[in-house]
This record gives C-alpha cells, structure tokens and sequence, in this order.
C-alpha cells in the first residue's frame, strides 16, 4: 500500500512537470529541454529555505515559504534564460534551455551549501546532495494530487482566455499573430515564466517528499522523460499530459509484476517491453492520446464522431 | 444594423479628405536589391486605393513596411499624421491598420471563432489574474467578444462553421475568413494583398461587392494590391502602380488606364475591360 501510494505521489509529480512543459511546448509552440533544470532550481530553492529557516511550530508554513521560493527562484531563472533565449528559433532554442538545465545540474554538483548535511560522500568529493528534516514530509500523495488538480483548473482556465489564445496564435502563426496585435516577446516570456513556475512548485512538492535530493535527479534524462509525457499525450492536451503521465510512471511499475511466461520471467524484459509499447502508442496515436482535446471536450466529440458515422 | 454596432472607431476628427496613410521616400533594400525605391503614396480617408504592378514589383514589401513587419532603410511613413516609421506590428493594431495576406495566413488548428476572437486581443480588458481565476469580468470581456466575432462572421456567411478548425475551410470562405480577422481588429486602414487570388469570376465579383460594402458602411479606408485588373478598374478610386520598385504612375483607374509608362511597363496594351 506505501509503495503504491508512493507510485501516486510521484505520478502527481510528473503531470506538474508535464502540463507546465505543455504550455510552453505544446501551446506556445517552444521547444524547451531545461525543464529538469527548472524542477531542479525550485527544488533545491524549497529545500535551501526550509533547512535554513525550518520552524517545526510552522508547520504547512514551512511548506508555503518554501514553495513560494521555489516558484520564484524559477522564475528569475526563466527571466534570465528567457529574455535572450527566446530571440531564438526552434532547435536553437531547445539547445539553449538544454543548456541551462546542464549548468544548473553541474552548478549543483560543485556548490557546496555551507551547514547542509550532505546525504552521502562519494569517494570523488564534491557536495552531492542535500538534506531536509525529516519533520518537512510535508508532500504526502494527496497534498501533491491537490496540487495536481489545482494547476490543471488553472492551466485549462488560461488555456480556454484571450491569452491562451495568443500563445496558440504564435503557435500556429508568428506573423498572423503580430498583425492582429499580439507581442510575442511578452507571449513567449509569458508562456516560458508560468512553464518555469509550476516546475519549480513541482520541485518543490519534490523536495517535501524525497527529503533528500542529489543533482542526479535532475538529469536531462528527466526532461527527456516529461517531453515524453507531452508528446505521448498530445502537444497542447492538458489532460493528455496528465493520462501520459499516468501511463508512463505506472506501466514500467506494473510490468514489474508480470507473471512468468513458459518459464521466461517477463519482468525482467520490462524495459524493453515498455519501449516496445511506446512505439506502438506512437504509431497508432501519432498525435498523441488526447490530440488537443481536454476531458472534457470527449464527449462533444465522441458525439460528433457518432453522428457521423 | 451590423454596421453601427460593429463599428468601433469612427475615422478621426478630419476626415473628409485627409490624407490616412502617407508614406514619404520610403526606400528597403535586401542587400543589392532595391525592393522598394523612394515610394511616396498617400492614401485619404475612406477612399479603396490600389496598388498594382507586375511580379516583383515590391508591392508586398511595401505592404509590410507599412504594417510594421519589416522596417524601411530610409523614408517616413504616417498615420493618421502619425508617424509610424518604426513601430512594431503589434502596436499598429491598436492606431487601426488591419491586413491580409498574399498566401492566406489563418491559425489553421484554431477553430473559426477563435481565429477572429484572437484578433480581439488588444480590446479585451481583463488580466492574467481574471483569466487564471475565471473572475466576472473575465465572463463579461469573453461574452462581449463572442457576441463581436459572432457579428462578424455572420456578415460573411461564416456563422454555421465557427466551429471547425480553420484549416478545414474551403478556399473561398479561408479568405473570407481573413478579412473578417482583419475587420474584427477594429481596422480603420484595411490592406489587402491579393483577395481575388484564386478565386473564380463569380467570387471575385462577390469580393468586389464586399470591399465596397466594407468601405462604405464601416468607413474603412481600403489599399489593395489586386491582378484582376477588372476589379481594380471597377472598385478603386485611386491608383498606384509600381515596377522595379519605383512608384511610375499614380491616379484614378483612367489616367492610370491611359499612362504610356504603366501600358509600357505592365498592361501591355489598353484595357478594354467593363465593369460587371
């Protein structure tokens, strides 16, 4: 039961990391591969604060410092990337932010945070992580599913507005865009402030529920991992990316206990089984799961499609 | 009547035959190339000027330069005596000048509806905070904009697919589409670059009939870069023709008609066309 509601945790996690990179990649239309280096700012940010100025009689007060730093810390970190990044253009810009996801992994690597316990010495040297107090488990599985269902409401709100509709009129058209009076330096900034935002409440969460954290949580393998979600879900899906999410954390956990076929242990191949899915996903929904549809749009549509048949 | 309700800004406190837009030696290079050469053009206030001239002439880039989505190397442009030189497109919308383009540029994945109400952008009044939190005002901006494309779309016979995604519009209602865009700007300058292009005698004449209705009852000043030569003949009060960058000709469609220079340069021989 602790391992499952463990698994939902970090579900919860990963649709934050996922919709927050939706709306820059698939609303606005930017490529952007630092994702795991925002997590990581906002995490270490919560983390930092709450093992500098952590008061147990706070309690949740911890948590909302905490979160409000990491929010913020990621943002400033996306101000200072965002504003001479997104001069840039499509691969340009994802080398870019992939850029800036690396730094702030090897920044960490090699910043030693004076009175910080450090989780573990590698015979290497150098600080490799951090550690919270115990008492600052504050992202129970639920605490994170509020989260989860708060950001979503948010982010279809902004979604279905004037500047939801911006962000996908610079999608779909730059030019067109800019001739019925949309800025799109102000958009892409926009768009790229509140992508940064919820990842850094994402690291946060994060941070509440693994005390300790280490660099190496925040590998570009990770951003690769959430572009995945995004893609898989449908480019401008918020629901996309939260079933995409669902699916992509659960399946290689749920392959784990595959039974034994003719002597063969399936779960050992789960890796592979599990990229093997991935493919077939892929060609069957190549524009993902959802397409651009949210929950709520299905059934219209399956109406529609209904009566047309 | 649509038109009263729809109209949002009336042409400004001169307008009986002041100058809308003047642009004054405006001049683009790219690199060796002269695009545009010290081009003067003035268009006044409520009148459907055109601007004709063969392939490579530098029409649209003319057409740019004006809507701010490329700078000019030399020259002034004005608006409403406004100088408008060097600001950004988006800033345009906002003083009233509207376009569309050569190859139709709509937000194809958007449905219809959306693709006017983004052209709303600079009217609505609410913030970042209103949207994210579905406040009152937020409904209230949303129904007055839904109601505004609504009225627009209706004009042009848009109104029974604002709902389908805009790229699976038929050719003629895309450009229909397009102007109606424009128009839900709140454009009192409206540039057309090539309306008529691909489009058969019946639905040019249709476009003809809707320019005239546009200029007249929204008191929207039109230029126009247009081939058909009938539907420039027929529709324009003022004529601007250009080659090789150069303005070589400028007045109504019969002087210009008439000009050795534009025969020369780009009709050929004298048009003979009536109109419909």
């Amino acid at each position: 039961m602790e391992y499952i509601l463990e698994i939902l945790g970090q579900i919860g996690i990963y649709i934050i990391l996922a919709m927050s990179l939706n709306l820059m990649c698939g609303l606005t239309g930017l490529l952007q591969l630092g994702h795991a280096g925002f997590f990581a700012v906002g995490a270490y940010a919560a983390g930092l604060v709450t093992i500098y100025w952590f008061q147990p009689a706070w309690g949740y007060g911890n948590y909302a410092i905490g979160a409000a730093a990491a929010m913020a810390a990621a943002s400033v970190c996306a101000l200072v990337v965002g504003i001479p990044c997104l001069r840039l253009r499509g691969d340009y810009l994802a080398i870019a932010t992939l850029g800036f996801g690396e730094i702030v992994r090897i920044c960490l690597n090699n910043i030693e945070f004076p009175g910080c316990k450090l989780t573990y010495d590698e015979p290497f040297g150098g600080a490799t992580g951090i550690e919270l107090p115990f008492e600052a488990y504050y992202s129970q599985w639920w605490f994170i599913w509020i989260h989860v269902i708060v950001i979503y409401i948010l982010l279809l709100n902004l979604k279905r507005s004037a500047i939801g509709r911006a962000f996908m009129a610079i999608r779909e058209d730059e030019i067109a865009a800019r001739t019925m009076g949309i800025n799109p330096a102000r958009c892409k900034i926009a768009s790229f402030l509140f992508c940064a935002m919820f990842a850094g409440l994402a690291g946060a969460l994060f941070a509440y529920n693994q005390i300790s954290l280490s660099p190496n949580d925040f590998t570009l393998l990770r951003t690769i991992e959430v572009l995945l979600m995004v893609v898989l879900g449908g480019l401008g899906s918020f629901s996309g990316s939260a079933l995409a999410a669902v699916i992509l954390v659960a399946l290689p956990e749920l392959l784990r206990f595959a039974p034994s076929v003719g002597g063969i242990q399936v779960s050992e191949y789960r890796q592979l089984i599990f990229a093997a899915l991935l493919i077939l996903l892929i060609r069957i929904v190549p524009n993902g799961l959802l397409g651009v549809n949210e929950f709520h749009d299905l059934p219209r549509r399956a109406i529609t499609w209904l009566r047309r048949r | 009547m649509v038109a009263t309700s729809v109209t949002s800004r009336q042409t400004g406190p001169n307008s009986g035959m002041s100058f809308l837009l003047r642009t004054r030696g405006v001049i683009r290079r790219f690199g060796g190339v002269v695009a545009v050469d010290d081009v003067s053009i003035d268009v006044r206030c409520g009148e459907i000027a055109g601007l004709i001239g063969p392939n490579g002439a530098g029409k649209t880039t003319l057409f740019n330069l004006i809507t701010g989505l490329d700078q000019p190397d030399h020259g002034t442009i004005e608006f409403d005596r406004r100088d408008i030189t060097t600001t950004p497109a988006h800033r345009l919308v906002d003083l009233g000048i509207a376009r569309t383009f050569q190859n139709i540029r709509l937000l194809d994945e958007l449905s219809v509806a959306d693709n006017v109400k983004v052209a709303c952008h600079r009217s609505i009044c609410y913030t970042t905070i209103h949207a994210l939190l579905r406040l009152p005002r937020f409904f209230r901006e949303e129904r007055r904009i839904a109601a505004r494309c609504r009225e627009f779309l209706d004009l042009f016979d848009l109104g029974p697919v604002c709902d389908d995604t805009a790229g699976s519009l038929a050719y003629g209602q895309r450009r229909k589409l397009e102007i109606a865009r424009a128009l839900a700007t709140g454009a009192r300058l409206l540039l057309l670059d090539e309306p008529a292009a691909g489009m058969n005698p019946q639905e040019t004449r249709d476009l003809m009939d809707m320019i005239r209705r546009i200029n007249s009852e929204f008191k929207i000043s039109i230029l126009l870069i247009e081939h058909d030569m009938k539907l420039v003949m027929c529709i324009c009060d003022h004529l601007f023709v250009m080659d090789h960058g150069k303005l070589i000709a400028g007045g109504t469609p019969d002087d210009v008609r008439q000009n050795p220079k534009v025969i020369e340069a780009y009709l050929g021989r004298r048009s003979t066309s009536n109109c419909p």
